[in-house]
């Protein structure tokens, strides 16, 4: 009984030598073919919590930029400042201020104590809403999986003269969805200049990168934080589109030639009593002229 | 919670299959426990900058466990209740809720022993496994599987395990987090050759095999305006060997380990192998007590899951070697251990002063320790690639060179002296060099604290019952938040009584009004087996750490209450 034993136990060892452990050669990485644009499909909001004092921050923004290059058109980046990284110091390189109440909110409402972290389509992926940035491109890949459900169109029209826009949203929903609908409409503002505390080298110099350029900064909700109900009953029938109509004026202080539109339609989460995002859509407000 | 009893059900069929019959788990079985509740009442502090916003509604915070443990001979079950209604502040939000959190089964005999659901287990000294749970911290990677152990010869311990690990409350699901497979074997060459039971020379081997699997999604890299994949390997096996030898006082214990290819978010994403080697020798007769020890740490993150960048999921533990302090003012810059690399060495000396003049009436005990760990040397694997760039093997690194940069040192000097049979009093003297920037996760933000702390504790037994102890302790620092004085003056009626004042003012700090104290009242009542204290005061922000294995602890004001209690 003693031998047999003895025998099954050097047996599974060696098998387990074996099958236990894939030894990767050069090269680590392997070329792959461009991804090409697509069209009327399923899109991802990656809301980016961040701040200028947020050393590990820069590393982030680049993995963001490359989720947006590796899925070109399908993920609409928007950076939240809140939080203690991205409070303003009285004095010295960090005084811009980006943080607004929305942005706050939403930071508090989701619970983020540190930063970078990131939330894809305000859906939990291994049970929780805030990821870590390695985790951002396969939870990313898993929603733009999924299957479409709504577009949204978002023509915005922008005066000059006023400096104000009219945005259009309207969403379609391609199939019967049950359970309750809202629309947020909020204001971006990319290419802000200000320094950014930094660690890794191999985002920019070390500790602070000056001149950095914010992306896709969380300006303004046009519409509420939670955005606008869609629907007061519950369920949408397949092939409803809905529509509405927002006016904003934009302060003189931001510069229309970097700010983009964001709408995206979410669902009540009775579980979690958070809006996660369905389909999301972004307009630069220049190119709407 | 169903799922759970519905599980032990089947567990305690299963069990009846093996040589103990179902009515002996019932007659004669012994139930044991223990219980501890934390729970804390936050107050704003405009100074420490608390305020009904910061709080956003969070006026309390539990967090509490309970374990049941059923013994009866050779079986034994058990399962641990925890509750975070809401988790303190300083811990994981992911830790809210309130459930069963591990259960398991044992049965053990002289041949084998079983043990299905969560267990903790550790090869050696943990480099490449170990499960382990740590209160303070609000860590737990328990495994969740089986295992078995086996002892087939004399001398020879067999250890076989396959689990995942816990992570906080999420359940486990299909390639959120690896699976963990390992195995143990343990030879006591001295019981192994009865030529050598006599030996005065005690001779133990151990290896170890762990290998995690993973199901992978792929992850991709853009540069310039290319798109690469990275090649991910599912299967990560880890090796390690270990070698301790006991003669008298003598004690040399040595575990080298190595890890293949493992790109992980810890690492950068770079393929290079880990290593790492730990041994300690000591040596120890009447009167005196010397330790050696030496590390080196090469790229070990070994996490169950690739991208955790968390507190969690650890496969292995990379044991420190630093002095653990006990009074606060020397844990206030503690070592964090640096996975990704790290040269450490210790030596600690313990001896008494014997009776007479220098010693005094009792002998006096004198305790010296020192520590440094410094970085590891990284050298470019190619020309224009940097060290650490991802999808590269990422640095080469002689093995027994020590980089040049500090991470820490500790100089400590403790001496303990009883004056009489009522008075016994210990003074320290510590010197630390922290390399804030590393040991926090920064990057040139921070210098280096230099901190000197002196430590005077007196204690005074007034009779058998009352007793009275004294704390001073003074840092002096000229960087991060400058020069600090502590005291705590503390009332014990024995055996079920203590009360205790404290303050630690940061006078020293170079902005005023953050020349704060921290003022604490304290009072405690033990009753066998049950003990309940309450505190009042403010909590100073840092860092705890347990075995280099920290958590932040945020600044706080408020009422804490603790209650512990086993049966």
């Amino acid at each position: 009984m003693r031998q047999l034993l003895q025998k099954t136990v050097l047996l599974v060892a060696i098998s387990a030598l074996i099958w236990a452990c894939d030894k990767v050669d050069e090269p680590y990485l392997s070329a792959t073919n461009n991804p090409q644009p697509v069209t009327n499909t399923q899109k991802v909001l990656l809301e980016e919590f961040t701040g200028h004092k947020c050393t590990n921050c820069p590393k982030a923004h680049l993995e963001a930029k490359n989720i947006q290059l590796l899925n070109p058109g399908r993920v609409i980046v928007v950076s939240i400042h809140a939080g203690f990284f991205a409070s303003p110091d009285g004095s010295g390189l960090f005084t811009a201020d980006y943080r607004t109440d929305e942005g706050t909110e939403i930071n508090t409402a989701f619970g983020v104590e540190s930063n970078p972290t990131g939330m894809i389509n305000r859906t939990k992926f291994n049970d929780k809403f805030l990821q870590g940035t390695d985790s951002w491109q396969g939870y990313v890949e898993s929603a733009l999986a999924k299957t479409l459900k709504a577009t949204i169109t978002l023509p915005v029209e922008w005066n000059s003269s006023t400096r104000s826009l009219t945005i259009n949203p309207s969403v379609k929903f391609l199939e019967e969805v049950s359970g309750k609908y809202n629309i947020c409409v909020v204001i971006t503002e990319d290419s802000l200049n200000s320094p950014q505390k930094n660690t890794d080298i191999s985002a920019g110099t070390v500790p602070t990168i000056d001149p950095y350029y914010h992306r896709h900064v969380l300006r303004k909700a046009v519409n509420g934080v939670w955005g606008e109900s869609l629907n007061s009953n519950d369920g949408i029938a397949g092939g409803t589109t809905l529509s509405k109509s927002y006016t904003f004026v934009l302060p003189d202080s931001w510069d229309e030639d970097h700010c983009s539109v964001v709408a995206y339609v979410s669902r009540m989460d009775e579980v979690s009593e958070k809006y996660s995002v369905l389909q999301v859509e972004e307009t630069h407000v220049v190119e709407s002229k | 919670m169903k799922k759970t009893i519905i599980l032990l059900l089947t567990l305690t069929s299963i069990f009846a299959y093996l040589p103990v019959r179902a009515q002996e788990l019932i007659q004669g079985g012994t139930v044991s426990g223990n219980f501890q509740i934390d729970g804390q009442y936050y107050n704003e502090d405009k100074a420490l900058g608390i305020t009904a916003d910061t709080m956003a509604g969070k006026r309390y915070g539990v967090n509490a466990f309970g374990n049941l443990l059923y013994t009866n001979g050779k079986f034994t079950a058990g399962l641990r209740f925890e509750t975070y209604l809401p988790p303190m502040t300083g811990y994981s939000t992911s830790l809210e809720g309130s459930n069963i959190a591990n259960w398991f089964a044992d049965y053990k005999t002289d041949f084998i022993q079983l043990t299905v659901g969560n267990f903790y287990e550790q090869f050696g000294s943990g480099m490449i496994l170990r499960s382990y749970e740590e209160w303070s911290l609000g860590y737990d990677n328990s495994l969740k599987g089986i295992r078995v152990k086996l002892n087939p010869f004399k001398g020879v311990a067999l250890k076989g395990l396959v689990g995942y690990q816990r992570s906080y409350w999420t359940p486990y699901e299909d390639g959120n987090r690896g699976i963990v497979r390992g195995a143990d074997a343990e030879f006591y060459i001295n019981e192994m050759i009865p030529s050598l039971s006599e030996s005065r020379t005690k001779v133990i081997l151990g290896g170890s095999f762990v290998s995690k699997y993973e199901k992978m999604t792929t992850k991709r890299l853009v540069r310039g305006d290319s798109i690469y994949e990275y090649k991910l390997p599912r299967n990560i096996a880890s090796f390690a060997g270990r070698l301790n030898v006991i003669r008298g006082g003598w004690n040399f214990m040595s575990e080298y380990a190595y890890k293949m290819n493992n790109p992980s978010a810890a690492n950068n994403f770079i393929y290079k192998e880990g290593q790492a080697l730990y041994s300690t020798l000591s040596w120890s007769t009447k009167g005196i007590g010397v330790m050696l020890g030496a590390k080196r740490v090469d790229n070990m993150s070994y996490k169950s899951r690739m991208n955790e960048t968390e507190s969690i999921l650890d496969i292995n533990f990379l044991p420190p070697l630093a002095k653990q302090h006990q009074y606060s003012f020397a844990t206030m810059y503690p070592f964090s251990t640096q996975p990704n690399g790290e040269m450490a060495y210790q030596a600690q000396i313990d001896f008494k002063i014997p009776k007479g003049n220098l010693g005094g009436k009792y002998g006096t005990q004198v305790s010296v320790n020192y520590s440094q760990v410094n970085n590891i040397k990284k050298e470019q694997i190619e020309e224009g690639i940097p060290v650490d760039s991802t999808g590269t093997l990422g640095y080469s690194s002689p093995f027994f060179s020590f980089g040049d940069e500090l991470y820490y040192s500790d100089f400590s000097l403790f001496i303990t002296r009883k004056f009489s049979k009522s008075t016994k009093a210990n003074v320290g003297y510590v010197y630390q060099q922290y390399n804030k920037d590393v040991l926090t996760g920064h990057n040139g933000e921070y210098p280096n604290v230099l901190a000197s702390i002196f430590i005077a504790d007196i204690t005074v037994r007034l009779n058998d019952k009352n007793a009275l102890r004294l704390e001073n302790q003074w840092l002096f620092t000229k960087q991060d938040k400058g020069n600090w004085v502590g005291g705590t003056l503390e009332y014990t009626f024995a055996p079920k009584w203590f009360m205790s004042v404290a303050d630690e003012y940061n006078y020293g700090n170079d902005d005023s009004d953050q020349q704060l104290h921290y003022y604490a009242i304290s009072a405690g009542y033990t009753d066998g087996p049950t003990r309940i204290a309450v505190n009042y005061g403010r909590q100073r922000e840092g860092l705890l750490c347990v075995g280099g294995v920290c958590r932040f602890v945020p600044a706080a004001n408020g009422i804490t209450i603790t209650i512990t209690s086993s049966f």
